[in-house]
């Protein structure tokens, strides 16, 4: 009873519409696009220009050391130059170039209930246990895509290892602030603007198609050519877990726990012993099709378990 | 004539701008793959030719079989001249595909659709001349007058050193301004050609005319627009023109892993032999889903100047004409 005067509110909120895009009734799907093509320069300018600034603050005396070695070496060592200032631009412009940006657009264009219109509201802890359980049986299938392309282009290890140092942590307080950075800031930062803007705001036009869309376009912000059909795909699950909850939360967590996952497996103990690693790991054909078999059994539960509550939104939401 | 549409916010410059590339997509894209597929092709060859010999002279002179000299400048000299009238199509073969584009645009927001065929015929008569005349008359007076500066800074050199200093950080300081503000003034001549059937001279002169009093809010929406559709092509072309440079990286990847990041500079001119149609295709690919986007805001915003220009006309003559309903503008956002 309660979670149904909840939805109702929800879905009464949702339609006073009172921005001035939706006052002038304009155009929905080329707000959603326009909405994040904005948000979307805003974010890509300001944390370069924050890197470049966050470089020249930490490591000035050392640019010069640039010029000596090999390739390798000067990768390596541009790297270890960069791993901070990259954290500190990532954690700034992803609050402040990301989230804030579009919940600006969000109130000026669409609707004063921001939260509601990105649909921060609770679900159930089965829905969200089976959207993490589809998440982690998902990341051999990614990782076995992006694996492939790697292979087939004859990538060296030592690269994928030395890309690997942005996300490598030493100690327990650098992974902790690893988790900060890398999962929790694009978990909330990355969901409310791809999910809780972007695809809420197309499904209002083109229903189902919106998840697809919406997880295209985040495999392509990712602008990683490598790793774009598994950031898609990955996109697109998030996107499902969205759309059948109607609930942010559901697509924050499985994000977070994918990055989570990413982050602990490149954690190295006192000892340099590595906690789990994944380079180590031979991803198999075999392995892809198992993972990506037990991804669709958890999707499927997610289906079933949502779908009472999913028609009940539906039709309380006007869809 | 035009009609006498409504000047449009910003607001409505965008979701016009959406609208129709959503609504004229696929004419323009198959326009775009028309008149661009030969340029690029010729464009890949033309490359492949001028980085072949470039590596192959690299190469040589590595391995000490040759010494730079003008028998070297002569060898090259064949595949540049190639490149270069290939870069010519391409270049010609962009401006006649955005004035295609620009008709069908303009047809659509005069609620008169028109399908590619009759565009490209309609392109490939007067305005297609026009459209040439235009861009040579634009660019020989815009590269003209930096061309001159640039001669009378080094007569100014010849004389003193500290002269030129002087005349060049002016120069720049004025050039630049100069260069930004007249170009932008005759932004929208190949607008005016597509749309209006004027003559090279009549269009530079109406699009001048058009942005007079306009300039700042036009500068600004350009920069803007132009900004979030080349990060958009960015995104889209990146997987794209990755995958036209497949071959490249592999064979770098592949030296990378054998060598341990130690190339030698002998292994690495080779690899240009193989770089030169994937950069073309890269580039084409870019341009192509460039004239998706930028001439129609192009006539988006040609038409929201026509419009004020009109609104400046009729607030002029406000105090004699009471209400004309022959005049009556039609809302440009309800098309």
């Amino acid at each position: 009873m309660e979670s149904q005067v909840e939805q109702t509110s929800d879905a009464m909120a949702s339609k006073r519409f009172d921005g001035s895009w939706e006052r002038a009734h304009r155009n929905i799907t080329a707000a959603a696009c326009i909405g994040l093509l904005i948000t979307g320069v805003l974010y890509v300018y300001a944390q370069s220009f924050l890197t470049i600034i966050f470089v020249f603050i930490n490591s000035s005396g050392e640019l010069h050391a640039f010029k000596g070695g090999n390739f390798i070496e000067r990768l390596s060592h541009s790297i270890v130059l960069l791993k901070n200032p990259l954290r500190y631009s990532v954690i700034i412009s992803q609050f402040l170039f990301m989230l804030l940006p579009i919940l600006w657009i969000i109130k000026r264009w669409h609707t004063t209930h921001v939260l509601s219109y990105v649909r921060i509201s609770r679900i159930s802890f089965l829905e969200l246990s089976v959207a993490i359980a589809a998440t982690i049986c998902f990341i051999p299938v990614s990782g076995g895509i992006s694996d492939f392309f790697a292979k087939q282009l004859n990538m060296p290890d030592f690269l994928a290892q030395i890309n690997a140092q942005i996300f490598t942590s030493y100690s327990i307080e650098e992974l902790l602030w690893l988790i900060v950075v890398v999962c929790i800031t694009p978990a909330l930062c990355e969901e409310v603007l791809f999910r809780g803007y972007f695809q809420r705001t197309l499904e209002r036009t083109l229903g189902m198609k919106s998840l697809f869309i919406a997880g295209i376009i985040f495999g392509l912000y990712h602008m990683q050519p490598l790793n774009l059909i598994s950031l898609a795909l990955l996109g697109i699950m998030f996107g499902y877990f969205f759309y059948r909850s109607k609930s942010l939360l559901p697509g924050v967590a499985a994000h977070f726990i994918n990055n989570l996952i990413a982050v602990f497996s490149l954690y190295k103990t006192h000892d340099g012993r590595v906690f789990f690693d994944v380079f180590d790991l031979e991803i198999t054909f075999l392995g892809v099709i198992i993972a990506l078999v037990l991804t669709g059994g958890w999707l499927y539960i997610y289906h079933r378990i949502t779908q009472i509550n999913f028609e009940d939104k539906l039709s309380l939401a006007g869809n | 004539m035009n009609p006498p549409f409504l000047p449009l916010t910003l607001g409505d410059i965008f979701e016009k701008t959406f609208s129709l590339i959503g609504k004229t997509f696929f004419r323009n894209l198959f326009i775009a793959v028309i008149i661009l597929l030969f340029p690029i092709i010729l464009m890949a060859i033309a490359m492949d030719a001028f980085y072949s010999s470039l590596a192959d002279m690299q190469g040589s002179i590595l391995q000490g079989v040759s010494t730079p000299g003008l028998d070297m400048v002569l060898a090259i000299l064949g595949p540049l001249v190639f490149f270069g009238c290939a870069t010519i199509i391409f270049v010609l073969g962009i401006l006649l595909a955005e004035i295609a584009v620009s008709i069908i645009v303009s047809q659509e927001i005069l609620s008169n659709p028109i399908n590619f065929f009759d565009a490209l015929h309609d392109t490939f008569s007067m305005k297609c001349l026009y459209g040439i005349g235009q861009g040579i008359l634009k660019y020989a007076i815009l590269i003209g007058g930096v061309i001159a500066a640039s001669i009378v800074m080094a007569i100014l050199g010849a004389v003193s050193k500290l002269l030129m200093g002087i005349i060049a950080i002016i120069g720049l300081l004025v050039l630049v301004p100069v260069f930004v503000y007249v170009f932008l003034k005759w932004y929208f001549a190949l607008t005016v050609v597509a749309v209006d059937d004027l003559t090279a001279i009549e269009s530079l002169r109406k699009s001048w005319y058009l942005v007079e009093g306009h300039w700042w809010r036009t500068l600004g929406i350009l920069i803007l627009l132009t900004i979030l559709s080349q990060f958009a092509i960015t995104i889209v072309s990146l997987p794209i023109s990755f995958g036209s440079m497949w071959d490249f990286y592999k064979e770098y990847f592949t030296l990378l892993g054998k060598t341990g990041g130690n190339i030698d500079p002998q292994s690495l001119a080779q690899l240009e032999n193989s770089v030169g149609p994937g950069i073309a295709i890269g580039s084409g690919i870019s341009a192509l889903l460039s004239l998706l986007i930028t001439p129609v805001f192009t006539v988006v915003m040609y038409y929201d100047l026509c419009a004020r220009e009109n609104a400046d006309k009729i607030s002029a003559q406000k105090p004699i004409i009471k209400h004309d309903i022959s005049s009556e503008p039609i809302d440009l956002s309800s098309l």
